[in-house]
């Protein structure tokens, strides 16, 4: 775990310094007394720097040299050029904080405690991010899997198994792919942490756009770190969190377009907001239309003079957007172009779109969800819903009817953020109405939290004595942050038992976890591991396989096993058995719960004479078994091989 | 009664200018003004503010039944309580399809 931390901590630099760097470089025209903070530049340029980075690991992983050499070399070059950058940012950052932290000091005592409690809640989230990955989590079935290949084999192709899976835009794969190759492991997915702070950093910047003050600032980050569909993200390892983070600095850049930073804004936000719907595919939907809802008001809004003045500055915005948005997109497009022939892909084309015309539940269950709006947010327990909003969102949110009237609406920043966001919302409501899983549509959400906080800061600043509505707000940040904080003790206590070495990694995989998700997986593939040699096949009836050996996962079973069989003809013998051998799998890996027709298709003791079949593993959740050949005439039609180390492909005899 | 000042009206909450203009009388919710806060939407705000807590320590801290359980039990409204967040999370939850 210390490599992991220790390339983690490198990554996180090389990001920040290229980003600042490139920030920097962008906002070079603008005017200095409209700069912005010295948080905001720093956050901006760590999630640029992401950016950039994973569309660079893209082309190169597409050029199969995605090497640790090429991979550090790079990471030292974004040093280099930005650390000087980075370090005056750094500079500027103690400077602005003396203000903030002095009025910090003249507040109440009770304040005081709740941020303390606000704190904890946040570190409370992450604590998640040191227990080793879930058993059951998506972050093993693909996330982590697929930048465990492309670590190993230095380049992207299809993740065998989930090759129509692998259309999706990717990019935090890409950082997990990075660290892999610096040698953190699982570990990659502690990269997840500083993202989730990038966000919460651009959430404030956007509050202080908003008008913000130190108060609504602790209630934003207490809404933040108390909404479960964020924070359950933090220790996953699935990759959602990059694109909300993206989502959210595009927000920010978008309310900064204005007369002055018309290129910098616009270009910012067109890049961010292309990242976000390559990190996360679904906001095509759910969050590019509010985007360019956004884009368009603020330009429209920049001038009030006549209609061809509107319209020539509106273009412009929208030139300088498009361009960057389309140009963030590219990468994506090209890796599936070359690796699919379906450039649009997975949304035109023949290929993914299973997985992206889902339906989750009846037409009854999911009227009744869409009539449970907003409601179903912030308390639903759907299956695969993974988390809430904050009830902070449904307790401060009716605070806004104690709001002044803005003097125009559609000025407004928080009038504008907000259409924007539930623009969105509203959209995948009608498009996806049942696929109900808010990291589907964070970002918008997201975006909606310096809106609330907002109304609450504006209500208990403003009131008078009795100041009842401030002790009930005060209170709800404590009760809640504080229930935050007993809710995650349990993980707490896992990361500890970890730390110190008091569990093993599979011990917890296998801890918390139902036995019809998985809990003896970890077991059951470091068996395989530690039996097979290199490049052996195994036959995987599971869907989480993160813990297996990466020449093994090159070599596993593909859709090709099934429709294409041995060139000879031969008739398979003996039920599957032989045919599995004739494929040239050693291993079959089943899942018993998960896959229990196939589990009753494989009794060993249905075998041909002449095949060997041992059991290496056998417990409630999962059985291994090793195939060998007693009959040395009897040879498997495919095998995997290294024909361009250091990648396995699969080669017919 | 209408605005007739900008002024005014710019100084208005989004809720005492929706009133005002459903015809209710303006004092009404300026009787003990503070600020541009009325008494009453301050504590029906306040009243929000602790139904909400009441329904979220219901639904999402259920730990805490186990603390004041036996307080609860004896008041006899234990079931009571335990029955409606069913409910509650029943209506706010769906089986997976073809559920």
């Amino acid at each position: 775990m210390l490599i992991g931390v220790a390339a983690c901590s490198l990554y996180v630099v090389a990001c920040l310094c290229l980003g600042t760097f490139l920030v920097r470089r962008l906002l070079a025209a603008d005017d200095p007394l409209d700069r912005p903070s010295a948080s905001a530049t720093l956050a901006t340029g760590f999630l640029l720097g992401q950016g950039v980075l994973a569309n660079l690991w893209q082309l190169v992983s597409l050029a199969r040299a995605f090497s640790m050499p090429v991979v550090a070399v790079t990471l030292g070059f974004c040093i280099l050029v930005g650390f000087r950058t980075t370090w005056t940012c750094l500079r500027r950052l103690t400077r602005e904080s003396g203000p903030g932290l002095a009025a910090y000091w003249k507040e109440p005592l009770s304040w005081r405690l709740a941020t303390c409690l606000i704190l904890a809640a946040c570190l409370a989230a992450g604590v998640s991010v040191l227990v080793p990955l879930s058993g059951w989590s998506d972050a093993a079935a693909f996330y982590l899997p697929i930048a465990k290949v492309m670590a190993a084999s230095h380049r992207l192709v299809p993740l065998p198994g989930y090759e129509a899976f692998t259309t999706i835009g990717l990019q935090g794969e890409f950082h997990y792919a990075a660290l892999m190759s610096l040698g953190s492991g699982q570990w990659a997915k502690l990269f997840v942490w500083p993202t989730s702070l990038a966000a919460a950093m651009m959430l404030l910047a956007i509050g202080s756009v908003l008008g913000l003050r130190q108060r609504g600032k602790w209630i934003a980050l207490a809404m933040l770190c108390t909404s479960t569909a964020f924070t359950f993200l933090i220790g996953d390892g699935k990759v959602d969190l990059f694109g909300a983070a993206m989502g959210v600095a595009f927000f920010y850049w978008g309310l900064r377009i204005k007369v002055g930073s018309v290129r910098s804004s616009a270009c910012l936000a067109g890049l961010f907001a292309g990242f976000a719907v390559v990190a996360k595919v679904s906001y095509l939907v759910s969050f590019a239309p509010g985007a360019f809802l956004l884009v368009a008001w603020r330009g429209v809004m920049m001038s009030s003079g006549r209609l061809r003045t509107r319209v020539m500055i509106l273009a412009r915005v929208g030139v300088a957007f498009g361009f960057w948005f389309g140009l963030s997109l590219l990468p994506h497009i090209l890796k599936n172009a070359l690796l699919f022939g379906e450039p649009l892909a997975p949304f035109i084309g023949s290929t993914g779109q299973f997985w992206a015309n889902q339906v989750w539940f009846s037409s009854e269950s999911t009227l009744k969800l869409l009539l449970t709006y907003p409601l179903a947010l912030i308390l639903g327990g759907y299956p695969g819903q993974f988390g809430d909003l904050s009830i902070l969102f449904l307790a401060f949110a009716p605070l806004v009817v104690l709001m002044p009237r803005p003097a125009s609406f559609a000025r407004n920043g928080l009038v504008q953020l907000t259409l924007a966001s539930v623009f969105g919302v509203v959209l995948w409501m009608i498009s996806r109405p049942s696929v109900f899983a808010l990291r589907y549509f964070l970002a918008p959400l997201l975006a909606l939290i310096p809106v609330v906080a907002c109304f609450a800061e504006h209500a208990i600043q403003k009131e008078e004595r009795p100041r009842w509505l401030g002790a009930g707000v005060l209170l709800w940040l404590v009760i809640v942050c504080a229930g935050m904080v007993y809710l995650e003790l349990p993980t707490a206590k896992k990361a500890a038992q970890y730390l110190s070495g008091r569990a093993s990694e599979c011990t917890l995989v296998a801890a918390g976890t139902s036995l019809a998700l998985g809990s003896s997986v970890c077991e059951a593939l470091t068996v395989v591991n530690n039996d097979a040699a290199p490049g052996d096949r195994v036959c995987l009836s599971t869907y989480y396989r993160f813990w297996l050996r990466p020449d093994l996962l090159q070599c596993i079973w593909r859709p090709s096993d099934a429709s294409n069989p041995c060139p000879d003809g031969a008739q398979p013998e003996g039920g599957d058995w032989s045919r599995l051998f004739k494929l040239g799998f050693r291993y079959l890996v089943i899942d018993k719960v998960t896959f229990k027709s196939i589990a009753a298709l494989y009794d060993p003791l249905t075998a041909p004479s002449w095949l060997d079949v041992t059991t290496l593993f056998n417990d409630a959740g999962y059985a291994v078994f090793r195939l060998e050949s007693k009959d040395p005439s009897r040879r498997p039609c495919i095998t995997c091989q290294q024909v361009a180390p250091p990648a396995w492909d699969l080669v017919k005899q | 009664m209408r605005r007739g000042s900008t002024n005014i009206v710019r100084n208005q909450t989004f809720f005492q200018v929706r009133m005002t203009r459903l015809g209710h009388r303006r004092e009404t919710w300026r009787e003990a003004e503070i600020g541009q806060q009325s008494h009453v939407l301050k504590y029906m705000l306040l009243g929000w503010l602790l139904g909400i807590m009441a329904l979220a320590w219901l639904i999402r801290f259920p730990f805490a039944l186990g603390l004041v359980g036996r307080l609860l039990g004896r008041l006899g409204i234990l079931d009571l309580l335990l029955h409606v967040r069913a409910l509650v999370m029943q209506f706010l939850s769906a089986p997976a399809f073809p559920g």
